[in-house]
């Protein structure tokens, strides 16, 4: 009897024993489930979190590069566009008034100065407008198909009276039919600003546009044959930080705007560009434009 | 004697205005235009001249840079500043380099043309002439180094390439970016500019 109750004991202790190594074997496995799934969880959200500063920063990067253009442009207003403004004001007001005190060659030159620097004042008004247009990124826009002979022709068209005055002579060497699925509005502002920028550098000479089609996309070339720019100015512009400042080629001042419209354009239509310049013997900018 | 004067400015709009109203209302034959600090030298070099008008900022520098070399080579030369920029920052600058003649371009026209021909009758410049309504303005207390400083850094360039621009060191730049920081209560370049903006510095 004594020996069945020890037994039983015996058995009921395995029993406990076997059961209680089942549970914490269990319970090891399941604690180590459960901290494996915490530790993923939270390695999730550590990067999510990381993600998310990384996409606040960002954000932050451009907003602050977005102010500093803010700024800039309040300056060219205030020094590029009021103060000439001002200044043809006055010049007529004087010009209407007091007649017979100017000579007549004064009167011509104040006439075409009148009409040289309005005509710079509607460029740089228009660019700005540009830029600001195309500023937020929700944006809704349509592609739509356009022959890049045709708009290299109608740009030339807008500066031709400029051109002239310069004795600077367009090449449109764009091949007829080379037609583009793109949104023709950012692609038209990058051209007129690259031409914008070869008759600002340019004395004389012509300016060119060739480009066709390649197995990808279409190659467009804008070349002129002014002072060309150093390797710094390149750099300078190709750079991730370029932010807009006065720029300085043989004191002729530019606003730095031109570029940075340029590249903010290339941007939503996923092009891509190259400068080659050598001083002094002008400038190539080169654009690929994917078709897809 | 008829002055020969010579106006520097980088809009020629602003060039060929003002010459129009020196020949038709104050009968000055002899105006000269130059468009940059170089070319400014180079026609002072070439010519006798009585009476310059200066603008501020050029292409390839400040007038705040050029001024101290224009008084050492012609200790005679009447100037007269005429900027956008407000006098009662920049004039200070100036006065110590004996320039009493702060003209902004903002100012109405009748004011401007007896200020102008005062200058050019090379009469004593008006007191209290500055703007009347004048703005308490932060960047007043800035000495003219930090001026000339504060125009390179609103630009966005950097301390290298300023001490590189005006011949400085660097750690001279350092320490004046640091003052100018500290007098206008700004803890960055963004906040330097918003209050550039806010006070009218233009640069």
């Amino acid at each position: 009897m004594f020996f069945i109750v020890e037994e039983s004991t015996t058995i009921q202790w395995m029993i406990i024993a076997g059961i209680s190594v089942v549970v914490i074997v269990a319970g090891y496995f399941a604690i180590k489930f459960i901290v494996k799934k915490v530790i993923v969880k939270q390695q999730i959200l550590r990067l999510l979190l990381e993600r998310k500063a990384r996409e606040i920063h960002k954000k932050n990067e451009a907003l602050e590069k977005s102010n500093m253009i803010q700024t800039r442009l309040i300056s060219i207003i205030s020094h590029d566009i009021i103060s000439p403004l001002r200044f043809i004001h006055i010049s007529c007001n004087h010009l209407i008034e007091e007649q017979s005190d100017v000579s007549r060659e004064m009167q011509d030159e104040m006439i075409g100065e009148i009409s040289h620097t309005s005509k710079e004042l509607e460029l740089l008004s228009t660019n700005i407008m540009n830029w600001i247009k195309y500023q937020n990124e929700n944006r809704r826009m349509i592609k739509e198909e356009f022959d890049l002979h045709q708009m290299a022709n109608q740009i030339f068209g807008i500066f031709q009276g400029l051109a002239r005055q310069k004795n600077i002579t367009f090449k449109n060497e764009v091949h007829a039919g080379s037609v583009l699925y793109q949104y023709m509005e950012p692609v038209k502002i990058v051209l007129y600003n690259l031409i914008l920028n070869a008759l600002n550098f340019t004395e004389k000479g012509c300016i060119t546009i060739t480009g066709g089609k390649t197995k990808k996309g279409i190659l467009v070339k804008v070349k002129d044959e002014g002072k060309g720019m150093t390797v710094e100015q390149i750099d300078n512009v190709m750079s991730e930080h370029f932010t807009v400042s006065s720029a300085n080629v043989d004191n002729r001042k530019g606003h730095g705007l031109g570029y940075l419209i340029i590249k903010d354009m290339l941007r939503l239509v996923d092009a891509k560009f190259v400068i080659k310049s050598k001083r002094g013997h002008g400038t190539s900018v080169t654009i690929f434009l994917p078709s897809k | 004697m008829q002055p020969e004067i010579i106006i520097a400015d980088d809009h020629s709009m602003i060039r060929k205005g003002m010459k129009l109203l020196l020949r038709s209302q104050l009968h000055c034959k002899n105006v000269t235009e130059v468009s940059s600090c170089n070319g400014l030298m180079v026609e002072l070099k070439n010519k006798r001249c009585t009476h310059l008008i200066l603008d501020m900022i050029f292409s390839d520098g400040t007038a705040l840079e050029v001024v101290p070399t224009i008084r050492s080579l012609y200790p005679d030369l009447k100037i007269m500043i005429f900027s956008m920029q407000l006098s009662e920052v920049y004039a200070d600058a100036f006065r110590q380099y004996n320039i009493h003649y702060y003209l902004n371009k903002s100012q109405e026209e009748d004011r401007s043309l007896k200020y102008i021909s005062k200058f050019l009758n090379n009469e004593p410049a008006p007191q209290g002439d500055v703007e009347d309504l004048a703005q308490k303005n932060p960047f007043t207390i800035l000495a003219p180094r930090e001026l000339e400083i504060l125009h390179y850094l609103l630009n966005g360039h950097h301390t290298n390439a300023i001490a590189q621009t005006l011949n400085l060191s660097t750690s001279t730049i350092s320490t004046v970016k640091k003052r100018i920081f500290e007098k206008t209560d700004t803890e960055n370049i963004t906040q330097l500019l918003e209050l550039a903006l806010l006070y009218q510095i233009s640069f």
